[in-house]
């Protein structure tokens, strides 16, 4: 496959937000200067141009063959679309909450915006690879940009020490994915994942090539935070700047899990990998009951909002790994799913975070459960925001985290074996909501313990209401999401 | 459509006074008393459908068109009543908490009439998913009732029962899916709806499991024994409205969705387990009552009475005989009116002395007449008296169970090792306790000298709380005098389900059991009671 | 033959008298409230007594007249129909008389009792209330009505006895009156139960079938002996109930609590009389299984003279009354019970039930009789109801006086007075007792069945001279002899106003008059008016062949009777006499022993209410706080925690952890693909076919790309494995019989990993 302008045409988004990622670099360096609202606006912008190609793109993405760019390097169809329209959606969101919160800390950073681009441009990347050297190139793209966002609080001991481990154990990570990729590329001779979906008959029985394929797993499992690879989710979720502890649950997850999709449902998914004793499909079952049990458990006695809110998205992660390993049994038709769990994750988190950075100041982070005593009575309307996206995170109805378990539950139900799975992940969901709960009670139950100082800002506001809207409106009619959603099987 | 209206007044309502200053107490609560009424008085035209077995006033609109999610509504002769007496309740209730609920009003309004939404939904639903969807609604406003309102331990009390509630609540979502899953394999089409999903036959093995998690769910809701320790705590805790839904209503989703969906769905393994259920309810009646005896505190004292009182009903609906059931459904709204009127009765002490403990009253009934001859009648219909509403049931009920041999085996149903008789005649030692306790909580509270000073000059009712209770004296003797009323819309309706969980379980009983590929009822509407269903009287 | 008639109103208007008397009494006023009660009575007794008009003279001897309060049918569920309809028959006319009747009288009695109580008007409401409930529970047409009226009664009683409610003693007495007779209830429901199971239906028109006496007991196809039996049992538990026969009496002396007048009509004359007519009611089930009639006799005779010793001793006047009444009760009861047959299967065999429905009627007059005396004697001394304070009231109450003699003659069983005439058809009826033995029946057996009679009739002999003797005891004790009270209640002794006075001699009368309807037909045939009446419903039998036999009860009974008699007055009539005095210094333990009822209350509270509410106590605070609760539901909670701290303590937050983690994942990954393929694909199942085994895989083995190798070791030897293959199923023939090991190993050639199993098959 030659290479031609038009591909450039068909990669737009990606090369916008990159692009703008180096201009407000530029800006940040030279136009710089105390006020650097209009930043915020210029990111804004950018996002939107990106998300109204992806949208132009959506039509003519109905045929994934022809979408293949950079010889085959990557691949724009409506999986890697509607992937986008998730990293995009979740990138807006966290840069909302950013300038207020950091007016408030005190570090005008300039460069998060175009850090945060950076690492939403990986994500894109990662979306539509189809080949493991541009995964891991995107992978890298989007960590690096990761890593620095989470130590941008650079006066703030906990947010250099969360970057410093996670960095660590993300560089770990990346080696032994590193390996998986040299492994399988030494078993099958190509790093592509279409040459590896038709080699695999051939080369499914050599240890190298399982090896490779398993480690390759590692590496998406750590970037997901699956047990046992999660160690890291609590100390950077809770160091990072709460925008980017945002954006982190958001896009980063959903990222890998976009890639994980592409992998198990592409390469690897032919039965005799998926099947089996060692099947992906068993193992990866049995590291999302583990990770889901291992996620609730730690986050019941957490008292540190922000920890708790990390376990949960550990235990999530289990959650949505059942989703992937329904792909061994549906095959894309799991993709659907898959995806509005994510898109709904995001709304829901980004929102929950949103909050926490709300109620916080540069004196009190208001971290401790305590903290949010009477807060129902204080400010009714962030209370029932919060309240709803606690909800919606525990799968209750009529929100968008209910239908997405929901999604997720249906496809690993039925003629095949996961509904043992199934019942472990609902009994989690039980015990997830002990501790939603003890929020929920913390701010109507009890009494108001030191008057709460929120942050006054629009447009952390502005987050929080689309993310409500988005959670109960998707709740109520998840039709059309779905449907849409349903379309990147193809 | 009137269904419509009926179930989502309520939440209109409520958004409506979410709208008014907090301040504004007066106007919220005249307000939220309007709008109950009408809700009442909307629920009256649901009568006219009474005397058919089969459903009236359907809706069917739908919702989530690629799930097969429809927004399926009906009234039936099982849920007709449950409903009315919901829509009875909800204004008495309000006006009772005139002087109970003094803070955040606007909020407990607001809890009540969205959960008055929820109750009346779960009761109509006929949809599977918005059964589940009303289900779950249902449990936030009480949770936040408790939690805000409630007592000292309401925290404790809060959780446990979400907790409680969540774990069969969920499991039976998986049910709810699997089942949904297979009649898609079998229909090819995605469906919730109550009477598409009946007409699936699993097999033996997977019925067990389905009617497994649907048992839990509603026995926790009941609460059978062993489940029921969620129950004395939220009751204590829960400010008096809270207790009195609660009791009234909420417990009985339990015993309604047991005979509405769990039974119908799963014959087969209903068939199976029926001695089991019947053996936890006959345990249940004994113990709840003897634990009731024990009690120092009056609501846990009645919380436990409940225990009792619903483990007759779930006695009569696992013996399966029609009297029984028709006796269930009965004891239903019978204990919805006696324990509603009781906690009412503990709420008029406890705003005037604030304590519960039994000990710290004695010769009320000297200083408070009127409070005295209504507690009296409302205790006289708990224990079940002859032309008071407590009676009717449990006679049917026990009636129903001690003959039911007979008309298990006509359903073809094999002989348990579990004689009905035995246990029958154990439940009905009930009749003896349900005295035993009662009568000891009404002397010790009402009879005696007056030896504690603070209850000297106790006022006795106001008008206001006379107007709470006359409604709920008057249904009490309704019940108990002129049953014909409330059996004409029950006994077809209770026909009706029994003869579709008939032909449902032969046709499951002539497939080969082994065979995993799910099937389905070959009479379409065998369930809807529609006339090939053979399903009217 | 059955004709509508307003039966309706008789239950119905004093239900209308009692809510206006409870609901506007207040507002009304004694006066009103008073003259309203008791004219809805007499108005009811008015109509009950035309219906009954009406049914003697219009209808056959075994019709009916019936009525029902609502045109559709009350309960009707499944194939459970019953209506709320009442019934009058011959049976039911008796028992709606005297409810009605004596039941006016009373009202009249209590207008001036109860005239300076504040609750008056709730005294009356309640009265009414139980008017009503009593003559559903007569009038009922079937059990369920009829049970309906039976939990009525219980609870007027509830109430009445509890009217004083402010002394704690008081309260308690009416719960225990209620629960006690809610354990007899318990008897009666099942009793319906079975009945309903058996036949179908509850009514007794139905259940009974027409003419069933004349056609014999082949007709009553819904019955057979066992059911029979147990109905009958359980029939008796709820009789016992009502009508406080052992083992449930306890409630009925404590019942005094309540005002007077309540104890003579309540607890004397009209309710504790129900379990009798229950009995007489459901006589069809009784002809079926007459051996629960002789438990009925027993039940009644010991009762009967077990009652009658603790009336020795008593001190209060109502105490001594309430155990006579229990005893008489018992009189009763070996009446229904008597069962009298020639030979075996005599179709026209039946029991003695009219001795104990005008056994009933008579003790209906006298007993109320002697409670109203009784109030009146306590309302002249000021509500003193001690006997050994009193004495010598003779001269100061002579309406009281005579009439209180009368009462005491009657109940004595002095010709002619109406006690004498009753209790001697009993006496006599019990005598000629014979109840049918198993065709096949020990000698035991055969002995009870022809003497258990004449062993009732001596029991009753001694308890009618129990009798006699405690209540002239009573007699003497209050009104001869000398005054033994403070002379502050003597200054206020005064005779009852005529309100009160005249209903006693109206009492007086008909306990004169009503014996004489029941005269034996010895002398003359159709004296017996009152057997006549009932004779359709519950058939004639013989009494007393001739003159000579009925001469000889006769006398037998009054001279045990006067021996009664006598002996109390030479011990009693001045006071209690030296003789007495040292009798009770002599046997201290004795006379303790009958002056606390035997200790009868004691036992049962160590028996069964202590420790029903011990056992209540450790179910809640064992059983649901600690296992359920707290084992179950909180430790659940517990352990999720505790794991939970667990996790986070091995995330101490140093760095080096993460890494391990991340390694040992990734290790342990790696381990279970290298191994579990042959684990799980090591599951081999040996069929075997004559001497051909075929061992095949199935599970993991089977599923395809393993690419693993199979080896066989047919005789378990680990030296002669076959040549690897990879297909998984091996085929071998053996050439011997009997028990082969097999030993099979999967090998994974990518990991060098292997696992074997063992097999052994048993050949022909």
């Amino acid at each position: 496959m030659t290479f031609d302008l038009s591909q450039l045409a068909l990669t737009a988004p990606l090369n916008i937000i990159l692009a703008g990622g180096v201009l407000l670099l530029l800006l940040e360096a030279f136009a710089g200067g105390r006020n650097r609202g209009y930043l915020l606006g210029i990111t804004l912008g950018i996002i939107a141009a990106a998300l109204s190609f992806e949208v132009l793109a959506w039509p003519e993405a109905a045929d994934a063959s022809s979408r293949s760019v950079f010889s085959g390097m990557l691949r724009v169809d409506r999986l890697s679309i509607f992937a986008d329209c998730t990293f995009l959606v979740g990138a807006a969101l966290s840069a909302l909450l950013a300038p207020a919160y950091m007016r408030e800390r005190r570090f005008e950073f300039g460069e998060f915006y175009s850090l945060l681009l950076f690492g939403t441009g990986g994500m894109m990347i990662l979306g539509a690879a189809t080949d493991f050297v541009t995964v891991f190139l995107g992978v890298e793209t989007m960590s690096i940009a990761v890593y620095v966002l989470t130590g941008a609080w650079r006066r703030n001991p906990r947010s250099s020490e969360g970057a410093m481990k996670y960095f660590l154990a993300g560089a770990f990570a990346s080696g032994i994915l590193m390996y998986g990729i040299a492994l399988t590329y030494g078993a099958v001779g190509s790093t592509s994942l279409d040459v590896i979906a038709r080699e695999a008959p051939r080369v499914a029985g050599q240890p190298l090539f399982i090896i490779g394929m398993l480690l390759i797993l590692v590496g998406f499992a750590f970037k997901i935070a699956a047990v046992p690879f999660h160690m890291w989710a609590p100390d950077a979720y809770e160091g990072a700047p709460t925008p980017v502890t945002a954006f982190m649950a958001a896009g980063v997850k959903a990222a890998a899990f976009v890639t994980l999709l592409r992998i198990f449902g592409g390469a690897y998914a032919r039965p005799e990998l998926a099947f089996g004793a060692s099947g992906w499909a068993q193992v990866l079952a049995i590291i999302a009951v583990i990770t889901m049990t291992v996620g609730n458990l730690a986050a019941l006695k957490q008292d540190n909002i922000k920890r708790l809110l990390a376990y949960s998205s550990i235990a999530h992660a289990g959650y949505l790994l059942i989703g992937v390993a329904a792909l061994a049994f549906v095959g894309n038709e799991a993709r659907g799913p898959m995806l509005y769990y994510l898109l709904a994750y995001t709304f829901t988190t980004v929102g929950s975070f949103g909050v926490v950075a709300w109620l916080g100041s540069r004196k009190d982070e208001r971290l401790s459960l305590d903290d949010w005593a009477g807060l129902g009575s204080r400010h009714p309307a962030m209370a029932l925001a919060m309240t709803i996206f606690l909800l919606s995170l525990g799968g209750v109805p009529p929100t968008a985290g209910f239908f997405g378990k929901f999604y997720v539950f249906r496809a690993a139900l039925g003629k095949h074996g996961l509904e043992p799975y199934v019942v472990i992940a609902v009994l989690n969901s039980v015990v997830s909501f002990a501790y939603y709960l003890r929020v929920v009670t913390a701010m109507y139950f009890r009494e108001v313990g030191k008057e709460p100082q929120p942050t006054q800002s629009r447009t952390m506001q502005a987050a929080i209401l689309i993310c409500v809207l988005a959670v109960l409106g998707f709740g109520i009619l998840p039709d059309w999401l779905s449907t849409i959603a349903a379309a990147t099987a193809g | 459509m009137i269904l419509v209206g009926l179930t989502f007044l309520p939440l209109l309502g409520a958004l409506v006074l979410m709208a008014i200053p907090r301040e504004e107490e007066g106007l919220l609560r005249g307000l939220a008393l309007a709008i109950t009424i009408v809700t009442f008085a909307l629920s009256l035209p649901l009568l006219s459908g009474a005397d058919e077995g089969g459903y009236s006033l359907m809706v069917d609109w739908e919702w989530v068109k690629s799930l097969g999610i429809h927004f399926r509504l009906g009234v039936d002769g099982l849920s007709l009543w449950l409903v009315m007496l919901t829509t009875f309740l909800m204004p008495i209730v309000l006006l009772s908490t005139y002087s109970s609920i003094s803070k955040k009003v606007r909020e407990f309004v607001v809890a009540m009439l969205v959960l008055e939404t929820g109750m009346i939904g779960t009761f109509l639903a006929l949809d599977l998913f918005v059964f589940y969807v009303f289900w779950e609604i249902m449990l936030i406003p009480m949770y936040f009732i408790i939690g805000i309102w409630g007592g000292d331990r309401r925290l404790y009390a809060s959780i446990k029962f979400v907790l409680y509630t969540l774990v069969g609540s969920l499991l039976m979502l998986v049910a709810i899916l699997y089942l949904y899953v297979k009649h898609h394999d079998a229909a090819s089409a995605w469906s919730f709806s109550y009477f598409d999903l009946g007409r699936v036959i699993l097999t033996p093995r997977e019925q067990l499991f389905c009617y497994g998690a649907f048992a839990l769910a509603f026995c926790i809701k009941v609460p059978l024994f062993p489940l029921h320790t969620w129950l004395p705590d939220a009751h204590v805790e829960a400010p008096t409205a809270g207790s009195v839904i609660l009791a009234a209503v909420l417990l009985k989703f339990g015993t309604y969705s047991l005979l509405r969906f769990a039974m119908p769905l799963f014959p087969d393994a209903v068939i199976k387990t029926a001695p089991l259920l019947a053996i936890l309810a006959t345990i249940g009646i004994v113990y709840g009552s003897l634990v009731a005896f024990a009690q120092k505190d009056i609501k846990k004292l009645i919380a436990y009475s409940s225990v009792a009182h619903l483990a007759f009903v779930v006695l009569g609906l696992a013996m399966w005989n029609q009297k029984a059931i028709v006796g269930a459904v009965y004891q239903m709204l019978a204990h919805g009116i006696s324990t509603g009127g009781l906690f009412l009765c503990v709420g008029v002490l406890y705003e005037r002395r604030h304590t519960r403990r039994i000990d710290e009253y004695g010769g009320v009934a000297s200083v408070m007449p009127k409070y005295f001859a209504i507690f009296l009648i409302i205790t006289l219909a708990s224990i079940g008296l002859p032309g008071l509403s407590g009676f009717v049931g449990e006679f049917l009920i026990l009636n129903g169970s001690f003959n039911a041999y007979q008309s298990w085996s006509s359903a073809g149903l094999p002989s348990f090792f579990v004689h009905p008789k035995v246990l029958a005649t154990i439940a009905t030692t009930g009749v003896i306790l349900s005295a035993v306790y009662m009568l000891y909580l009404f002397q010790k509270v009402m009879f005696g000298p007056l030896t504690n000073p603070r209850n000297r000059d106790l006022p006795d009712l106001t008008n206001r709380e006379i107007a709470v209770f006359v409604p709920i004296v008057a249904m009490a003797f309704w019940l108990g005098i002129y049953p014909a009323t409330f059996l004409r819309g029950i006994d077809p309706a209770v026909k009706r389900t029994m003869q579709a969980f008939q032909t449902k379980y032969k046709e499951s009983q002539t497939a080969g059991a082994s065979d995993s590929a799910p099937r389905l009822v070959s009479d379409a509407n065998f369930l809807s009671g529609a006339p090939a269903g053979g399903g009217d009287k | 033959m059955t004709q509508s008639y307003p039966l309706h109103l008789i239950p119905l208007l004093p239900f209308i008298g009692a809510a206006i008397a409870l609901l506007f009494g207040k507002k009304l006023g004694k006066q009103l409230i008073g003259i309203l009660s008791s004219g809805v009575v007499l108005l009811a007794a008015a109509i009950a007594t035309m219906a009954v008009y009406r049914l003697g003279t219009e209808l056959p001897p075994a019709g009916r007249l019936v009525d029902s309060f609502f045109t559709a049918p009350w309960i009707k569920a499944g194939d459970l129909e019953v209506g709320a309809s009442l019934m009058l028959d011959h049976l039911s006319a008796v028992m709606v008389l005297v409810v009605t009747w004596i039941g006016f009288l009373i009202h009249i009695y209590s207008t001036a009792y109860m005239e300076h109580d504040e609750g008056f008007t709730k005294f009356f409401g309640f009265l009414n209330l139980f008017m009503g409930s009593m003559l559903i529970l007569v009038l009922g047409d079937s059990l369920l009505v009829t049970f309906v009226g039976w939990e009525g009664v219980g609870l007027c009683s509830y109430l009445l006895i509890g009217f004083w409610f402010d002394k704690e003693a008081y309260a308690y007495a009416g719960r225990k009156a209620f629960v006690v007779n809610r354990v007899g209830d318990f008897g009666f429901l099942i009793a319906i139960f079975l009945v309903f199971g058996a036949a179908g239906t509850l009514n007794y028109a139905a259940l009974d079938v027409p003419g069933g006496a004349a056609q014999g007991l082949a007709q009553h196809h819904w019955l057979n002996q066992p059911i029979a039996l147990f109905v009958g049992l359980f029939i008796l538990v709820g009789a016992t109930g009502k009508s406080a026969q052992i083992p449930l009496y306890v409630w009925l002396p404590d019942a005094m609590a309540g005002p007077t007048p309540v104890s003579a009509l309540i607890h004397a004359a009209t309710m504790v009389t129900a379990g009798v007519y229950v009995v007489a009611r459901m006589h069809v089930v009784f002809q079926i299984a007459p051996v629960t009639l002789a438990v009925v006799a027993v039940v009644g005779a010991l009762t009967a003279l077990f009652a009658a010793t603790i009336g020795f001793a008593q001190k209060d006047l109502k105490k001594v009354l309430a155990y006579s009444t229990i005893s008489q009760l018992g009189f009763m009861f070996v009446g229904v019970g008597s069962w009298m047959q020639h030979q075996i299967g005599d179709p026209h065999a039946s029991s003695n039930y009219q001795a104990g429905i005008f056994h009933l009627v008579t003790h209906a007059f006298f007993k109320a009789g002697l409670f109203l005396g009784a109030g009146s004697v306590m309302h002249a001394m000021g509500g003193e109801g001690d006997v050994t304070r009193m004495g010598g009231l003779k001269k100061y109450l002579p309406h009281t006086r005579w009439t209180f003699l009368i009462y005491c003659l009657a109940i004595a069983g002095i010709p002619p007075f109406a006690g004498f005439w009753s209790k001697d058809a009993i006496l006599a009826g019990a005598f000629a007792a014979q109840w049918p033995p198993d065709p096949n029946a020990g000698g035991l057996e055969l002995f009870f069945a022809h003497h258990l009679g004449h062993l009732l009739y001596g029991v009753l002999l001694v308890a009618a001279t129990c009798t006699a003797f405690y209540m002239f005891r009573l007699y003497y004790l209050v009104f001869e002899g000398e005054f033994r009270g403070t002379d502050e209640q003597l200054h206020h002794i005064h005779e009852s106003p005529p309100a009160m006075t005249g209903v006693l001699w109206a009492l007086a009368l008909g306990t004169i008059g009503v014996g004489f309807l029941g005269m034996p037909n010895a002398f003359h045939h159709g004296l017996d008016v009152f057997g006549e009446w009932l004779e359709p419903i519950v058939r004639e039998q013989p009494r007393e062949e001739d003159v000579k036999h009925f001469v000889i009860f006769a006398a037998v009974a009054t001279g045990a009777a006067l021996f009664g008699i006598l002996s109390a007055r030479a011990l009693y009539r001045n006071g209690f006499s030296e003789t007495v005095k040292s009798f009770v210094a002599k046997f201290p333990g004795l006379y303790k022993l009958v002056l606390n009822k035997y200790k009868i209350d004691e036992l049962y509270d160590a028996l069964i209410v202590k420790p029903l509410r011990w056992i209540a106590v450790v179910l809640w605070r064992a059983f649901d706080m600690l296992i359920i609760d707290g084992l179950f539901v909180n430790g659940v909670g517990v352990l999720a925690t505790s794991v939970g701290k667990l996790v986070r303590y091995v995330q101490n937050g140093d760095p080096q952890r993460y890494l391990v983690g991340i390694l040992v994942g990734a290790a342990v990954m790696v381990w279970m693909a290298a191994n579990w393929t042959v684990k799980g694909a090591s599951d081999f199942v040996p069929k075997a076919e004559q001497r051909t085994v075929t061992v095949s895989a199935h599970g993991a083995a089977g599923s395809s790309g393993q690419r693993l190798q199979y080896r066989v070791s047919w005789d378990g030897d680990e030296k002669k494995f076959s040549s690897s293959q990879t297909s998984p199923i091996f085929q071998h023939t053996y050439d011997s019989g009997g028990k082969k090991k097999i030993l099979v190993e999967a090998f994974d050639p990518r990991w060098g990993t292997k696992s074997r199993e063992s097999h052994t098959v048993t050949l022909p």
